[in-house]
């Protein structure tokens, strides 16, 4: 088991507003959890291992849909899931038991959990809910990641960090500064959150430069644990690079169009180098 | 001594109004403490408001710190520092208290005692988790049915109340004694899992509802008799644990249930406030927040009925896109609560949420709250701290200066115009159906932890339930959907609104201790076949000469009998409140839409408007004329509020549009 990244006891301190206001939607574990994605249309059906206790079409309005009677009793989750999206109705056919979701909430909320760091905790929630074949089925079936993202990956590169480590994120709308994110590891686990406020960088007026780079790691240094690694980007670009396939190369790709730069401490050495 | 009355707080004979912002002593550095307070009478506040967590203090049992290790924990000269200052405070000592702690502030070694844990309905403890990164470690959560917890409880009040107490304005402190209420917890509400089949089956939670059922029935076989159930002598009653309603005869047992969940919250609001005076916090009103909710598991009436319970509030954490939730709260706290109070008014945001507001959509809902009633606050968090962001006061005592300017333009206004001796003047009460309500939550199912991770449809979460089978009258569980717009509640509702008339509203079970109902012309409630008798009794007694009482559909024919108010006009995205004192009358006009509007309004009569506040900015624009005729026209930005004193003028003196 790894350490967790969530340390029970991490600070999180001066937070710039704006910052905060942008991230806030990165930060909610239903995110990474649920199948039903924004704006679905969707038909769920709720049983019990054999009977349909409710039924809940998005697509067709109130008492016109799909009824329990009309599916009758739920003998195979999957093959029913298959068969009715196969209609071509919703964007997604949700069938849930129960009785897993009964289980889930037991086996979750056990004492011997309370030792597991948040992230893990959610991460075991996530596998309880999911790791069951019959209990919960959709089709099409939840995307395995956030957009490529994945929590083994976030886990591989954080162990790949220093002892103590910070890390940075700096995202411009146009000239104004729409995240400014510092993020500080101490035995590769988040023990301190704060923004751009706290490095007080001076007086700089803060873009994608390699003088702001300069300065954001500077004020790392004196502020923070040892800068790791810093990334000044876009908007547009820091959105892009959320949902493409090939992080590197979208991230490549917008420094080669001056809408990003980065720095990366390569190991040994104390200041990360500019890129 | 300090008494509650219907706008403030009256201190030894001296009017206090509850303007009030929170402060985390223990979260900043006490050489910042003068600078930090200082900082926050400048912006004009007299009072402060401050948790006294139990887990910080209390590192490990029977080790306290209250300054000798760590000095921000040195709770003594932080109240006398205020009383020096000349602040009144508002202290909430718990035992839970949130504040973004981790465990809530709860000691971890009181979690861990399976005495104290509450239970699940499939046979778990309760872990508080699902709330995204906030509080940062999940945590078994304690029944407040558990005598083993009150023990704990007993403990660290025995710690507190002393401090607390030596600093009453009824004590002859040398510094004269500066908190002026006390909060028995904190939104106790099942840490938020309030189905009714979520929690708490804890062995404890069960033998109090045992002893409630029995006092409520006289005799297990007449509960038996309720219930149709053959309970054995001496066995558990065994309370459902989903929604198991197939015919009529359920019904019962699933609302005593839901009823039980409601009475062990003020039980144990009722407990702890005993527990309070008992340890000599006396002579001060003590009051209690509810998160948000005001129909099941939370009886706001009733609770301010309980002999140890003087005051109750609301907390509200509304952004611009919930006008709607934050209206309907504030005409529930005006027309159902002895002193209409929000507690934490949301002033910055907890770290995990997802959408922290802009310094005008702050300032937009702040006003809209004293708009639509609101006569005591605590902006929360005054000043910022770990794990909480956008305040006006930095925690370095320094202003955030997006946020703090409308703070101060705000608090000038409301001494200015000595705003707490205004009352909004309301003619109608809405009174919706408590026990409507307590039928739909017998419904709901899927109650189980981690559920609501997965952006499931609300629908999901209430069982294929026929009004018919449970003998009720046709579309009684659609009405109950409060969801639902188009239910007795929403047509009422749109009614009033499109004639032009303010309301408040409160429920089935409102009395005349909690609200004044004397300033109500017309009552109109929302009709349910098993209304309690009691209930419906005391509201038809209500009736008089010049009061009407409307039940369910007669409320229709009566809203198209009432005038008019004062002001009043006609657009999908303006509301008008009217306030008055003596001679005097304010006029509030909220636009809550994304754009700026023009918008003709209709007056009783030619009026001056003279502009004294605006939400958004300096006051900029000069003064509105009415007709004779009555018209006028406000110019409103988007998510603005404006305030103005009319002054009625005589005839010849009213102006063309």
């Amino acid at each position: 088991m790894t350490v967790g990244l969530i340390d029970p006891n991490w600070v999180l301190t001066d937070l710039d507003p704006l910052t905060w206001r942008h991230i806030g939607r990165y930060i909610e574990p239903a995110g990474y959890i649920r199948a039903s994605q924004p704006g679905e249309r969707g038909l769920y059906i709720l049983h019990d291992g054999t009977k349909v206790c409710r039924v809940v079409d998005e697509h067709f309005p109130a008492g016109a849909g799909l009824t329990a009677n009309a599916i009758g009793p739920v003998h195979d989750p999957a093959a029913l899931a298959h068969e009715l999206f196969a209609e071509g109705h919703w964007d997604r056919v949700h069938v849930i038991d129960k009785r897993h979701l009964a289980n889930v909430a037991r086996d979750s909320q056990r004492i011997e959990n309370r030792v597991l760091t948040l992230d893990q905790y959610y991460r075991h929630v996530a596998h309880l809910i999911w790791g069951s074949e019959t209990g919960y089925v959709c089709v099409p079936a939840k995307p395995p990641s956030w957009n490529g993202w994945t929590y083994d990956q976030v886990l591989g590169y954080v162990d790949a960090l220093p002892e103590r480590a910070s890390v940075a994120l700096g995202v411009f709308d146009q000239s104004v500064l729409y995240i400014g994110l510092v993020i500080e590891l101490t035995a590769k686990r988040i023990t301190r959150v704060t923004t751009f406020e706290a490095l007080k960088p001076s007086s700089l007026t803060l873009d994608v430069s390699a003088a702001s780079l300069n300065a954001v790691m500077q004020a790392m240094t004196h502020s923070c644990h040892p800068p790791a690694a810093a990334l000044l980007c876009t908007l547009p670009e820091f959105e892009r690079w959320l949902k493409a396939d090939d992080k590197a190369a979208s991230l490549n790709a917008a420094m080669a169009h001056g809408q990003a730069i980065w720095a990366v401490a390569q190991p040994g050495t104390a200041t990360p180098a500019a890129y | 001594m300090v008494r509650l009355i219907s706008n403030g707080l009256n201190v030894n004979g001296v009017f206090v109004p509850v303007y009030s912002g929170t402060v985390h002593y223990w979260r900043h550095e006490r050489a910042l403490w003068p600078h930090i307070l200082d900082q926050c009478k400048a912006l004009g506040f007299n009072m402060i408001e401050t948790y006294m967590p139990w887990g910080i203090h209390e590192t490990a049992r029977g080790q306290l710190d209250f300054g000798a290790h760590d000095r921000r924990k040195d709770l003594e000269v932080f109240i006398r520092l205020c009383e020096e200052k000349g602040l009144w405070l508002l202290a909430r000592p718990g035992p839970l208290i949130n504040a973004e702690l981790t465990d809530f502030g709860f000691p971890e070694w009181v979690l861990m005692d399976p005495a104290v844990q509450a239970q699940t309905a499939v046979g778990s403890i309760h872990f508080d988790a699902a709330w995204g990164l906030h509080p940062p470690h999940q945590f078994p959560v304690p029944s407040y049915a558990s005598d083993a917890f009150y023990d704990y409880v007993a403990e660290w009040f025995d710690v507190i109340c002393p401090i607390i107490a030596r600093h009453l304005p009824t004590t002859q402190s040398p510094s004269g004694g500066c908190i002026v209420a006390v909060q028995s917890d904190n939104e106790t509400c099942y840490l938020f899992h309030d189905q009714p089949y979520a929690t708490d089956y804890s062995p404890a939670s069960l033998a109090l509802y045992q002893k409630y059922l029995i006092e409520k029935y006289g005799s297990l076989s007449a509960v038996r008799a309720q219930h149709a159930q053959n309970y054995a002598d001496g066995c558990v009653i065994e309370p459902p644990r989903d929604c198991e309603l197939h015919t009529a005869s359920d019904l019962p047992r699933h609302i005593d249930w839901i009823a039980y969940k409601e009475y062990q919250i003020i039980y144990a609001v009722s407990r702890i406030a005993h527990m309070l005076c008992a340890r000599g916090i006396e002579g001060v009103p003590i009051f209690h927040d509810v998160a948000y909710q005001y129909r099941t598991p939370l009886d706001i009436a009733r609770m301010e009925a309980d002999p140890h319970i003087d005051w109750v509030g609301m907390n509200l954490y509304r952004n611009v896109d919930d006008y709607d939730g934050l209206v309907k709260r504030l005409r529930f706290l005006s027309g159902a609560t002895r002193l209409p109070f929000v507690p934490e008014l949301g002033c910055g945001l907890w770290s995990h949420h997802p959408l922290t507001p802009l310094p005008n959509e702050q300032a937009f809902i702040t006003t809209c709250t004293l708009m639509f009633g609101l006569k005591a606050f605590n902006l929360y968090m005054l000043v910022e701290r770990e794990r909480w962001q956008g305040c006006p006061v930095k925690r370095d005592g320094d202003y955030r200066e997006d946020f703090a300017p409308y703070y101060r333009r705000l608090m000038a206004f409301l001494h200015d115009t000595r705003f707490w001796e205004f009352r909004r003047e309301v003619r109608v009460l809405v009174l919706f159906n408590y026990d409507l309500g307590r039928v739909q939550a017998a419904t709901s199912t899927l109650n189980y932890a981690h559920a609501d991770l997965l952006g499931l449809p609300w629908d999901l979460f209430s069982a294929d339930v026929e009004s018919d089978r449970l003998g009720l009258p046709e579309g009684s569980l659609r009405e109950a959907d409060e969801g639902r717009g188009n239910n007795w509640l929403g047509r009422v509702w749109t009614a009033l609104r499109s004639r032009g008339i303010d309301f408040d509203l409160a429920d089935t079970h409102v009395t005349e201790r909690a609200s004044d109902l004397g300033r109500y012309t017309h009552i109109l409630v929302q009709d349910f076949a098993n209304t309690d008798a009691t209930d419906r009794a005391r509201i038809n007694a209500l009736q008089r000469s010049d009061r009407v009482v409307a039940w369910g559909e007669q409320a229709h024919a009566t809203i198209s009998t009432i005038a008019p108010d004062a002001f009043h006009a006609q657009h999908e995205h303006l509301d008008i409140a009217v306030h008055r004192t003596g001679a005097r009358t304010l006029v509030f006009a909220s636009n809550f839409g994304p754009a700026g509007i023009q918008v003709p309004v209709t007056a009783d009569g030619a009026y001056r408007l003279t502009p004294l506040f605006d939400s958004s900015d300096d006051v900029t624009v000069g003064p509105v004329t009415f007709s004779s005729a009555g018209t006028g026209l406000l110019t409103l930005a988007s998510y603005s509020v404006q305030v103005f004193e009319a002054e009625r003028l005589q005839a010849g003196q009213g102006g063309a549009m």
